[in-house]
């Protein structure tokens, strides 16, 4: 191995990645003001460099340096042990999320390595056996084990459904907005749908990463239900129109009626206010739709 | 139905029905534990074992449908557990507590069953076909002469199999019942990867004709109804197909019931049809809990449907809803939303229907 500093343009990331993209603000701004001290590890093959470890380290530098200091591998090294060299340095760092650790299960199943190699990462399991967490029923023992602190049953079950790229990305959403554990249930649900849907979860999380929670739940409301959401845009739009009352409809507009809510302390109040509904009813002029 | 494995329990190995199921086969005796623990180990394959037990309680029981929407008045005889067709939206997944297929054979007592339910209730309109294909099991026995000669001793009640099949070579040509409908799940042929394991439409409609002409009335369920890009399109063409092999007056009854199911059957679907688009669909949850389309796509689809059945077959078509609100009963169907009257409406429509030359 030969410690270099390579361009940042020569180096691709390898498919061993088990960090989320969120960064703390930081860690952006020790590297940005020292450098990259630690560096990041890369093999060398057909004249490129595969990054195996120091994700984070290389999401910052991409936007912010030239180059970066790499130790280079030769490439002999497998999948299974690049992946445990990487794990071994995240968990030399800090804790690793909930995503983290399901995107290591994964991995360590979908490319069949062996799990008493992994052993060291028993303590992240209640000293629960790596061995046996991946051999069993991969959903169960995945809220049995770790997911029922942070998250509730339903939504950890979701998780298990994203593969471990789409889970960097999550995650990445997940450590970023702060969320109940009901509000992580309904947004892992909506991001399955919108998967399900055959939408490209990475290009949901481009779209709106710089958002809040709010506006992540309407983007994939929209993708996810898009009829619904078009129904509940001209209900805000005759909200807004309508003075003295309020339309109320029944949640996904199950009920086809619409309700009107009136408040008032009188009578003399309830007409002035019936007769500003009748007004701005007259005022859309048929147009219940749009502006 | 390709069987692999039959176990028997010891409750129904005496029973003449199992001695005549099990003529020249090999079987085990053994007990649901036991099946759910070989099961477990994958040495025995679902869709391919046979259970054969005796049911301990009463074979009728009411049509369950769902909290807050309008039930018909069904009654269900459920003499057998799952089905091999394994179609992607089939509830079967993940509905029952018997994992392989199952039979019952202590049917000798539902004769007295159905005597003594006569007594407390009117037109009665009963099935085998909610837990179960009808006639998936016509292979191994011929059930359908079972159950039409039981009928014979009760006139008064309109009993049906429902089918995705065209597994018609047991019936007999309908000589003393006015009381027997064979009753179809279509949907477009453009839908088939949803269901793989079912003969293609055109066969169920051949299959509605032969029948319809020795006498059987005919009942047709559009469910799950699917909403995908051609639609519009495919059920107009699968609606008149239909009408160039069954007259309309041979209808004892259609259902129309869009997709709806429960939380758990999507993770099921997931898993056992990755192939499927069903999970593509605008999926909101109802009132029930259940997913499906928003009320006013299910109006649309409905409609449009209607529209067809009224322009290709006729406008006096015994229409009803499966599991579906008031409010749709009323916008879309000339008929009060009430199940005694829903149920009495398509009885005297089966009744007649059957009872019509072709």
């Amino acid at each position: 191995m030969i410690l270099k500093e390579l361009s940042i343009s020569e180096i691709k990331e390898c498919d061993n990645r088990v960090s989320s993209l969120f960064t703390s603000e930081e860690f952006k701004e020790s590297i940005i003001k020292y450098g990259v001290i630690n560096p990041v590890k890369v093999i060398e093959k057909d004249n490129k460099f595969l990054l195996f470890s120091g994700f984070k380290r290389f999401d910052i530098a991409k936007n912010t340096l030239n180059t970066i200091p790499a130790i280079v591998y030769p490439d002999i090294i497998p999948f299974c042990k690049r992946l445990i060299t990487n794990i071994k340095e995240n968990i030399a760092e800090r804790k690793l999320t909930l995503f983290e650790k399901i995107n290591i299960l994964k991995k360590i199943k979908e490319k069949n390595c062996n799990s008493e190699e992994f052993s060291f990462l028993n303590f992240l399991f209640n000293d629960e056996k790596l061995e046996k967490i991946v051999n069993y029923n991969f959903p169960e023992i995945f809220y049995t084990y770790f997911a029922k602190n942070e998250f509730d049953k339903k939504g950890a079950f979701i998780l298990t459904f994203f593969n471990s790229d789409e889970l960097s990305y999550l995650s990445s959403v997940f450590e970023k907005i702060h969320l109940t554990k009901s509000e992580k249930y309904i947004l892992s649900d909506l991001f399955l749908r919108a998967k399900e849907k055959g939408k490209n979860i990475k290009t949901i999380l481009t779209t709106s990463k710089d958002t809040g929670k709010k506006e992540l739940f309407k983007e994939l409301k929209k993708i996810v239900f898009p009829l619904t959401s078009e129904l509940n845009k001209r209900t805000n739009y005759l909200n807004k129109k309508i003075r003295g009352g309020k339309l109320i409809t029944s949640p996904y507009f199950e009920k086809p009626t619409i309700k009107l809510e009136v408040e008032f302390r009188n009578f003399s109040e309830l007409k002035k206010r019936l007769k500003n509904i009748l007004n701005s009813i007259e005022e859309l002029n048929g147009n219940w739709y749009e502006d | 139905m390709k069987i692999d494995t039959i176990f028997v329990s010891k409750s129904a190995l005496n029973f003449p029905l199992t001695k005549e199921i099990l003529k020249g086969r090999e079987y085990k005796i053994s007990n649901l534990e036991e099946i759910r623990a070989l099961l477990r180990e994958k040495r025995i394959k679902r869709e391919r074992t046979l259970f054969i037990s005796t049911f301990p309680g009463n074979f009728i029981k009411d049509c369950p449908c769902t909290p807050g929407y309008v039930s018909c008045g069904y009654k269900n005889i459920n003499f057998a557990y799952n089905c091999p067709l394994n179609c992607s939206y089939c509830i079967l997944q993940e509905y029952l507590t018997y994992p392989v297929l199952t039979l019952f054979v202590n049917l000798d007592k539902l004769k007295d069953e159905l005597i003594e339910y006569r007594k407390h209730h009117k037109h009665i309109r009963i099935g085998t076909g909610e837990l179960t294909d009808s006639l998936i099991w016509e292979k191994l026995y011929p059930f359908s002469r079972w159950f039409i000669s039981l009928f014979e001793d009760f006139e008064d009640i309109i009993f049906e199999f429902k089918t995705k099949t065209d597994y018609i070579e047991n019936f007999p040509i309908l000589k003393n019942n006015k009381n027997i409908l064979v009753s179809f799940s279509i949907n477009p042929p453009e839908l088939k990867k949803e269901e793989l394991h079912s003969p293609i439409p055109k066969k169920r409609m051949k299959a509605m004709k032969e029948l319809s002409e020795i006498g059987y009335g005919i009942g047709i369920h559009f469910d799950p109804i699917i909403h995908y890009k051609s639609w519009k399109e495919d059920y107009e063409d699968l609606i008149k197909e239909l009408f160039k092999h069954i007259p309309p007056k041979k209808i004892g009854w259609i259902s129309l019931g869009s997709l709806r199911f429960t939380k758990e059957l999507r993770w099921e679907i997931k898993k056992n049809h990755p192939q499927s688009e069903l999970l593509k669909g605008e999926l909101i949850e109802g009132f029930d809990k259940k997913y499906r389309y928003p009320y006013f796509l299910r109006v649309e689809l409905y409609s449009q449907i209607i529209k067809y059945l009224k322009k290709y077959g006729s406008t006096d078509l015994p229409l009803y809803f499966c599991m579906e609100s008031e409010e749709m009963w009323k916008e879309l169907l000339d008929l009060e939303p009430t199940t005694h009257i829903i149920n009495e409406y398509l009885y005297e429509k089966a009744k007649r229907s059957i009872e019509r030359k072709p």
